[in-house]
């Protein structure tokens, strides 16, 4: 799964949605939509990310970064 | 048909063995028939599970409307909004003192003052910490809280803690995987179970679902029982020690089906453990609607497992409310019965297998039924009725027969435990529960009726009979006997029964139709007296502490 499908899914908002989607300020990426990142992320690539770099997941691209660097 | 497909496809994702938390994020929404309103206290964040409760219960058509208390250690809220279900949800781990006896003591408390808020099921979550205390923990728990009535409590297994930055970072104490297993364990298991909406039969095809090979064509010494088939027929088997009943509806000739049973090939599964085997060339949906008539069950009590897509589709075209499930292959057939919102139960009882001996011997009474007259078959069967005033140990089985008996159901009470418990313990009310017993099988209780006094009037509120219980001319025996004895117990003339019009209740409704209008009342029809011929030929014992100054007061009478 992509990074774009994958914050799509976490939010509960269309990929187009996703595109331009930035945490605290579009109101689906709240906190417990984050937690739902985390686990779709534990769920693609086998762990769960620490609380270091959920804190730099703000965007599609810094997920798109994390999910490339893992 | 594609909506049926595409229904097929959904359940393959939500009952997986290894279900996939994207997969399941992605599915889109269904309509479903049914709201639950459920409330949960806790002192964690809860909502990480309940959000993946919903799609796992539009398999048996419910949508959850969850609600929640503050973050609250104490269970000091205050009364929670009206609900069918409340969920009592803690991390044991914020108790310093959780072993001692003093915690065990104010849990109790602090839930009996819950229960004297609703009446609603009430379902505690246990300790899911460290799997030594976690056992002792969860068993305590159930001793202290069983006796308040319709309270379960549950043992969810072992939560391994995520480390502690993310837990301060997040307030999710789990992993994914951990968090969608109780998402699943929560909506197939223990809401189902608390709300007493069981799968009660599973109609079992043959033919590369219970083994590899076409019974027909490959012949019994062709059929292959893999590893993983056995691992199948020993949970059927175990879930048949739990009161599921089984049938059989197979694409072959009768008697090579019955051939197959007595061979010991399919063994834990065996003939007996079968309320039916329908074999033969007819449609399966005909097959499945027999077995529904047979057992009187309803459809969305029974899941229809096949290899056949298109006898699956056929299935539920002819048959609306009949669940299926998809037997792909034997690991998924497992999952399916392992998960499938409603097969699982907290504990079975001897009421349980009594049910299920029962049903079958409805067989055989139906042969008497064919030869003699209605007295002598009566006579014949040694029908005995036991009726009990204070049926304090049958509370989880009234509440069950009240909320799952939809033909003759006269006002659709649905009583939660906590409610039966009120009815048979206040002043100026009654509730009576009908236990039938013959010569072929023990019945156990089959009726519930209840009602209290107003002035000289006995208003009637309940009376539900169970399904397997009608066809023996009965219900005139049990309904007098009880109401008869009500109102004198409770010194009422008149006696006026509460009816709603429901689309399944038609044979209550006929019978009221038959026993009582405003030419000639009920209470006319009990002056008159059980018919002499039916009273000889049935035995009729009532038992239970009953007076008109019985129960206690309260403020909810």
């Amino acid at each position: 799964m992509n990074a774009r499908a994958m914050l799509a899914i976490a939010l509960g908002i269309s990929e187009e949605e996703a595109e331009s989607a930035v945490r605290g300020v579009t109101k689906e990426w709240d906190s417990l939509h984050h937690v739902e990142l985390m686990f779709l992320l534990e769920e693609a690539t086998g762990r769960l990310p620490d609380s270091d770099e959920l804190a730099q997941i703000t965007d599609l691209a810094s997920l798109s970064n994390f999910i490339q660097r893992i | 048909m594609s909506s049926r497909i595409e229904s097929l496809r959904r359940q393959e994702i939500l009952l997986s063995p290894q279900p996939s938390r994207a997969a399941i994020r992605n599915l889109a929404p269904v309509e479903v028939m049914e709201t639950i309103r459920i409330f949960v206290y806790r002192n964690t964040p809860a909502e990480y599970v309940t959000a993946l409760v919903d799609p796992f219960l539009s398999l048996i058509d419910i949508r959850p409307q969850f609600s929640f208390s503050d973050y609250d250690d104490s269970l000091s809220s205050s009364t929670p909004p009206p609900a069918d279900l409340v969920i009592i949800w803690l991390d044991f781990t914020r108790y310093s003192s959780r072993n001692s006896d003093d915690f065990g003591r104010w849990m109790a408390n602090r839930v009996a003052a819950i229960r004297s808020t609703t009446t609603a099921p009430i379902l505690v979550i246990g300790s899911d910490v460290d799997e030594l205390e976690r056992e002792d923990f969860n068993q305590t728990l159930m001793d202290d809280l069983h006796p308040l009535g319709g309270v379960k409590v549950v043992d969810p297994g072992v939560t391994r803690q995520i480390s502690d930055d993310l837990v301060a970072t997040t307030q999710a104490r789990w992993t994914g995987a951990r968090s969608l297993e109780l998402s699943r364990l929560l909506a197939c298991r223990w809401i189902p179970d608390a709300l007493h909406r069981h799968v009660r039969m599973i109609v079992l095809d043959l033919d590369n679902t219970l083994y590899q090979g076409v019974l027909g064509e490959d012949g019994l010494d062709g059929l292959v029982i893999t590893d993983e088939h056995q691992k199948l027929l020993i949970e059927l088997r175990r879930l048949a020690s739990q009161g599921v009943l089984f049938a059989i509806a197979s694409k072959n000739d009768q008697s090579d089906v019955e051939v197959l049973l007595d061979s010991g090939v399919l063994e834990p599964l065996t003939r007996s453990m079968l309320l039916a085997i329908k074999a033969g060339w007819n449609e399966k949906a005909e097959s499945i609607a027999e077995l529904l008539e047979l057992s009187r069950l309803g459809a969305s009590t029974v899941l229809f497992m096949d290899d056949n897509p298109g006898e699956l589709a056929s299935a539920l075209m002819r048959i609306p409310g009949l669940r299926v499930a998809h037997a792909t292959d034997p690991v998924s057939s497992c999952s399916v019965v392992d998960w499938f919102p409603g097969v699982w139960r907290s504990g079975s009882t001897a009421e349980d297998e009594g049910r299920t001996r029962d049903l079958k011997a409805n067989i055989q009474r139906a042969e008497l039924a064919a030869s003699l007259d209605p007295y002598a078959y009566l006579r014949d069967l040694a029908v005995e009725v036991n009726i009990d005033f204070s049926p304090h140990g049958s509370v989880a089985r009234i509440a069950e027969l009240s909320n799952k008996t939809n033909q003759f159901n006269l006002a659709f009470g649905r009583f939660s435990e906590a409610a039966v418990l009120q009815r048979i313990d206040t002043r100026g009310h009654f509730l009576a529960a009908a236990s039938l017993r013959d010569r072929f099988a023990d019945g156990g209780l089959i009726a519930v009726l209840s009602g209290y006094a107003e002035e000289e009037k006995l208003i009637v509120d309940e009376i539900s009979i169970s399904c397997r219980a009608l066809g023996r001319g009965l219900e005139n025996l049990i309904i007098a006997s009880v109401l008869s004895t009500a109102r004198a117990k409770l010194g009422t003339t008149e006696v006026l029964l509460c009816f709603v019009p429901g689309p399944r209740n038609e044979p209550a409704r006929m019978w009221l139709e038959n026993n009582a209008s405003e030419e000639d009342p009920l209470w006319r029809w009990l002056d008159r007296g059980i018919d002499p011929a039916v009273a000889s030929s049935v035995k009729v014992e009532i038992v239970g502490l009953f007076s008109a100054t019985h129960g206690a007061d309260s403020d909810r009478a």
